[in-house]
């Protein structure tokens, strides 16, 4: 492990909050209230437990392979073929974050303000980035997420001072929704530790690994308070019904905010909201293109320009699809299955088998 | 520190990017302040844009500008095809829907509004009880301008008569609980046709009009589902002052909060509203020999007012049960929190003429001594 590339616990818990907040964040509260429920609130704080539990699964899992990432351990658990196949997964589940997050946040951008520019213009202008970042060590992602998090703070507290008119009513009587509803938003929910697996590739770079645990803990509670937060705010002030309506509830919750300096507070917050999703989008290249590198052991530098060249080919063909609401919808819900897939349910396996035939690092 | 700096740089510059492609020369684009819509005979919709213009010299405004065709987008393209301008969706301000509009119902008006991705949630939305004619008629004092006259009478509303505050996002949020029907401003051109006021509001069921109250019937509306209106003038009728000690009574409500409570007996709902007042007295005049202290004076002020507040409620729940048959108050909501094994088993709709309401008033004057 480099010196000059590891992660402070700060670092850490901003990258476990920071990928849920992008363009996804609005997402999510649109695909909750969707289900025209009040107690979808609910289904955030079981969202929350699910991801505090992924946590503890992929801090015990890297813990046995404190030295290694992801892809390299899997080799080492499942062997060569099977290893490569499971770091296969992960490598597209991190093409299909980035494709989700820039076609989110593309689609907000087209419908609340630049109509006429061809959208092609801002997947190059969030891509540009993604694929220079990559060249860099991962703890400038870190320093990036560090910026990001300010935003977000600025965005929640704009939310929560400006026009804080909540009907606690629509939220009452509690849980008369029933149980499955609420077990049925559980899943969408899910979206909001859509960046949770980075986990297990960042694990090593940690550099106090003892805190660790608490910083991702943390990381994975504020994530849950803000976004329980949001959906609060925002359906306690339209309402269930209403709120599920919109495809993008917080913009159209601060669409009704008026303040004597900006007329529009929706526009400038959307646009503090792209800054957000870059870390995601970050993220998800970084990996991408890391998998594929440690995978298939490209050490050339040409090799790793082809392999960033077609990665990047490969998502402007990918983000150039779902161009509308029903796409994006239909992608999120893929996403939410792969992100339980790759957040939980593989790193269980993968420490299942580790505790079951033994294998760690350390023996 | 550099870093840091050219971050907040990049930042900075960021926001003077417009966008290339979607920029557009301010003498090119068109604005539309508001805009009429109204049923004609045929079913079709009239669509009047009112479009300001601010030069002083010109008297007559673009709000004569009207087409007629089955939905308002459509008219707005025919409208668009007639201009050499662009006409900017955005920068509407106010939404005056026509009775007859009104009367045969506005979801589909609304739900086209709320489909238009650029219109403004903030918009106003007011019936109009007038025809496109009375806009044309529309004559303001010479110094002002027509168009802009109209819009700014609407958007004044805002801050001066609160009352008809009714922005498009709230009337959205009103026809989506079920319990709570919709209650829009009601307004008109004085008889001088100069100024345009608000008289009454139209009481909704569902998104039909069925009638309007006057602004002193809807008292108790105000008080139940717009508290926070501050300052809101209260003169007692004569007729109501019958038998006290007063000759003429007008007070001020500051503080309104309003406590619902609501029950279920013989399987059907008994409703309370228990009402806490502040207010200050405006004016005061007493009969003749008549010198009662602060003390009595005071108590008696605080008798006549809650009489006369009780009365014009339990006039109005009557008229919205018996009348209208529609909750303008939003019981049905409370209902529904307070007693949901009831509510989930019925059509508040239904029920809502046959509940049982009624209301208590604990009434507190500030101060008396410095009118007498």
């Amino acid at each position: 492990m480099e010196k000059n590339n590891t992660l402070t616990s700060y670092q850490v818990f901003v990258l476990i909050v920071i990928p849920g907040f992008t363009a996804i964040s609005e997402l999510v509260v649109g695909r909750l209230t969707e289900t025209a429920s009040a107690d979808n609130w609910i289904s955030i704080l079981l969202a929350g437990a699910i991801a505090a539990l992924a946590v503890l699964v992929i801090i015990s899992l890297t813990k046995r392979f404190a030295n290694d990432s992801l892809f390299g351990f899997t080799e080492k658990l499942l062997g060569k073929a099977l290893g490569r196949a499971v770091n296969m997964i992960y490598v597209v589940y991190s093409l299909a974050l980035v494709a989700f997050c820039i076609r989110t946040t593309v689609t907000t951008i087209y419908n609340f303000g630049l109509r006429e520019t061809p959208q092609i213009l801002f997947i190059i202008f969030y891509l540009l980035p993604a694929v220079y970042i990559s060249t860099k060590k991962f703890v400038v992602i870190g320093r990036i997420a560090e910026l990001a998090l300010v935003i977000l703070v600025v965005v929640s507290f704009t939310l929560s001072v400006l026009n804080m008119r909540l009907n606690v009513d629509f939220f009452r009587p509690v849980g008369v929704s029933g149980l499955k509803q609420i077990l049925a938003a559980v899943l969408p929910a899910q979206n909001t530790f859509i960046g949770l697996y980075a986990l297990l590739f960042f694990f090593p770079l940690i550099k106090n690994k003892k805190t660790a645990l608490k910083s991702c803990l943390a990381g994975v509670g504020f994530s849950t308070l803000v976004i329980t937060f949001f959906f609060v705010v925002v359906v306690g002030f339209f309402g269930p019904k209403r709120a599920s309506m919109f495809f993008w509830p917080p913009l159209k919750y601060l669409s009704t905010i008026s303040t004597p300096i900006f007329e529009r507070l929706d526009i400038i917050v959307m646009w503090l909201g792209p800054g957000l999703s870059l870390v995601a989008i970050f993220i998800g290249f970084y990996l991408a293109k890391a998998g594929i590198n440690q995978s298939f052991r490209i050490e050339q530098a040409g090799k790793k320009y082809i392999v960033t060249g077609v990665l990047f080919i490969i998502l402007i063909i990918i983000t150039r699809f779902s161009q509308n609401y029903y796409q994006i919808i239909a992608f999120s819900k893929i996403m939410e299955i792969f992100g339980l897939l790759v957040n939980l349910i593989i790193p269980l396996v993968l420490l299942t088998i580790s505790m079951l035939f033994k294998r760690r690092e350390t023996e | 520190m550099k870093r840091l700096t050219l971050v907040l740089v990049l930042m900075a510059l960021s926001l003077t990017l417009t966008g290339c492609w979607d920029s557009r020369p301010v003498d090119e684009l068109g604005l539309i302040g508001g805009v009429m819509v109204e049923e004609t005979a045929a079913n079709e919709l009239e669509v009047g844009i009112i479009r300001p213009t601010f030069e002083k010299d010109k008297k007559e405004s673009d709000y004569k500008k009207s087409t007629q065709a089955e939905t308002l987008v459509d008219a707005l393209n025919n409208l668009q095809q007639r201009s050499s301008k662009i006409y900017q969706v955005g920068s509407i301000r106010s939404v005056m829907i026509g009775k007859n509009l009104a009367h045969s119902g506005i979801d589909d008006l609304l739900q086209e509004l709320d489909h238009i991705n650029d219109f403004e949630t903030q918009a106003l939305i007011v019936v109009f009880d007038g025809t496109f004619q009375d806009l044309e008629e529309f004559n303001p004092p010479h110094e002002a301008i027509s168009g802009k006259l109209i819009l700014d009478t609407l958007i004044s509303m805002n801050r001066a008569q609160q009352i008809a505050q009714t922005q498009f996002y709230r009337v959205m949020i009103s026809r989506s609980i079920e319990g709570q029907e919709l209650v829009l401003p009601f307004i008109r051109l004085d008889e001088k046709k100069e100024n345009i006021e608000v008289y009454s509001f139209a009481v909704f069921k569902g998104d039909v009009m069925v009638g309007s109250i006057s602004l002193e019937e809807g008292i108790p509306y105000i008080m139940i589902r717009r508290p926070h209106i501050d300052e809101l003038l209260i003169n007692i009728p004569r007729n109501e002052l019958q038998g006290s000690i007063f000759k003429n009574l007008s007070v001020v409500l500051r503080r309104k909060t309003s406590k619902i409570s609501t029950e279920v007996q013989q399987n059907k709902p008994v409703i309370n509203v228990d009402f806490k007042l502040t207010v200050d007295l405006k004016s005061i005049r007493t009969r003749d020999s008549i010198e009662p202290d602060d003390e009595i004076l005071k108590a008696e002020i605080e008798r006549v007012v809650a009489q006369y507040l009780k009365n014009s409620c339990d006039s109005l729940f009557e008229k919205t049960q018996k009348e209208f048959e529609s909750d303008i108050f939003g019981f049905g909501e409370k209902v529904r929190v307070q007693n949901y094994s009831y509510y989930k088993n019925i059509s508040w709709p239904d029920i809502y003429p046959e509940a049982q309401i009624s209301c208590n008033f604990q009434i507190k004057l500030r101060e008396v001594g410095g009118v007498r």
